[in-house]
């Protein structure tokens, strides 16, 4: 018996919250759009269901219409967009302007990057057999980023009631736009940890992105 | 043989209905729900995070329904204890829910209607919800049970609302009278029974609108 059959309506018809779709298996999984409830899959969003096979299971979907304002919320594991506001010793405060999945937010959202979550200075190549424990392998706040730097972060955890916490301790998280202190104009990465003017050709320390292709 | 009502209607006979959704640009999700005279729009904003740190909640959504009329605060609590029941409001934590309500026009049975614009706003948004409220209100005459009165009939005799379950119309959510006056037990389960049958149409109905909604806009993007 093909899963098809188990479901209450068609593919690609079109259901409600609250439609129950069909009972839950092993090889029936809710995916976005849908809940499990007390053995049954429900549509939990306004849409057309489909089904996505994969290795031993299906994952029953509901897909909405069009993007909706409930998809640019923030959650854990997302890659945002943020400026840094001010920094301190231990930590940089920084806005979301928006998500990877989502796009802008409509309210910029308060979020922090503390020191230990901006990661080595010792790039991820680099291998030496000399005793690292003296040496400083943590970035300053400062020599990693500014105010006025725009970061891509990933969202670390929800954090308090005030602010969420970010991380930039990956290749490709860190500052991908800053202007020169001098210059007032946009630098460019010379390295993983140095940004360049190009006007007056002054380097300045930062902890920047990765370029993905 | 029940006789018929000041408008023509059967005792079991809803109104008219009629439901715009997508009527407010500035909104996240809007809708505009018609049930005869009865005209009420909602707007809702969302998830967004709030302006204060201490309205939100750590691990789910906090939801905000405003009526800006006066006296209208126990409407408020009685529809955010039934939004928020129905909402997977855990998917959105850390976020506030700003559902307002705007009465355009009253003749009767306004709270049920409130109900319905608010939960067509939600679904306009993408809002999650495990299932839709679906509100019937019940007029406790002398001889039958009046369904969806107007508001001559209603300033006539005490009203009651009862919220089903569209998936499982058995499921009674909330029940909520119009004056102070405590009902029965059986007059609820009676009320409750013909309402069971009325939710199956207005589930119906809200289906084709948001159906009708989502062609409408494939055809725009697409054509």
């Amino acid at each position: 018996m093909n899963n098809n059959s188990r479901l209450r309506y068609e593919i690609d018809s079109f259901v409600v919250p609250g439609d129950r779709l069909g009972s839950f298996f092993k090889t029936t999984v809710p995916g976005p759009g849908t809940s499990a409830r007390k053995g049954h899959l429900y549509a939990s969003t306004a849409g057309r269901l489909s089904i996505q096979q994969q290795e031993e299971q299906s994952l029953i979907t509901v897909t909405p219409p069009h993007d909706f304002a409930s998809r640019r919320v923030i959650t854990v594991g997302q890659i945002v967009l943020a400026k840094v506001d001010r920094v301190s010793w231990t930590q940089a405060h920084v806005s979301i302007f928006a998500t990877e999945t989502g796009g802008t937010l409509q309210y910029p959202a308060e979020a922090i990057v503390r020191r230990e979550d901006i990661g080595s200075t010792v790039p991820v190549t680099h291998t030496t057999n000399t005793n690292t424990a003296n040496n400083k392998t943590s970035w300053q706040v400062i020599e990693a980023v500014r105010p006025g730097d725009w970061i891509v972060a990933r969202v670390l955890s929800l954090g308090d009631t005030q602010r969420y916490m970010l991380t930039l301790a990956e290749p490709q998280l860190g500052v991908w736009y800053a202007l020169s202190a001098k210059g007032g104009t946009v630098m460019q990465p010379k390295s993983w940890n140095t940004m360049v003017c190009p006007k007056t050709g002054v380097e300045e320390s930062r902890k920047c992105a990765k370029p993905r292709c | 043989m029940t006789e018929a009502r000041p408008d023509g209607r059967s005792a079991n006979t809803l109104r008219p209905l009629s439901c715009e959704l997508g009527c407010l640009h500035a909104a996240d999700g809007s809708a505009l729900w018609k049930a005869g005279n009865t005209h009420v729009m909602a707007a809702v904003h969302g998830p967004i995070a709030p302006r204060i740190a201490t309205e939100e909640h750590a691990d789910k959504c906090r939801i905000q329904v405003v009526i800006p009329t006066s006296s209208s605060s126990e409407w408020e609590a009685f529809l955010t204890r039934i939004l928020t029941s129905c909402c997977c409001t855990q998917l959105y934590p850390r976020c506030i829910l700003s559902i307002t309500i705007h009465v355009l026009s009253h003749d009767g049975s306004i709270l049920a209607a409130a109900l319905h614009a608010a939960v067509s706003a939600l679904m306009d948004a993408g809002i999650e919800m495990k299932t839709l409220p679906v509100g019937v209100t019940c007029l406790l005459s002398n001889t039958d049970i009046l369904l969806d009165p107007t508001q001559v009939e209603e300033d006539e005799s005490a009203s009651l609302i009862i919220v089903l379950e569209n998936s499982d119309a058995d499921q009674m959510l909330a029940c909520y009278s119009s004056n102070s006056l405590n009902q029965s037990v059986q007059t609820i389960l009676k009320c409750s029974v013909v309402a069971a049958r009325v939710s199956q149409a207005i589930s119906a109905f809200w289906r084709i609108a948001i159906e009708s909604k989502v062609k409408q806009q494939c055809e725009t993007i697409f054509s």
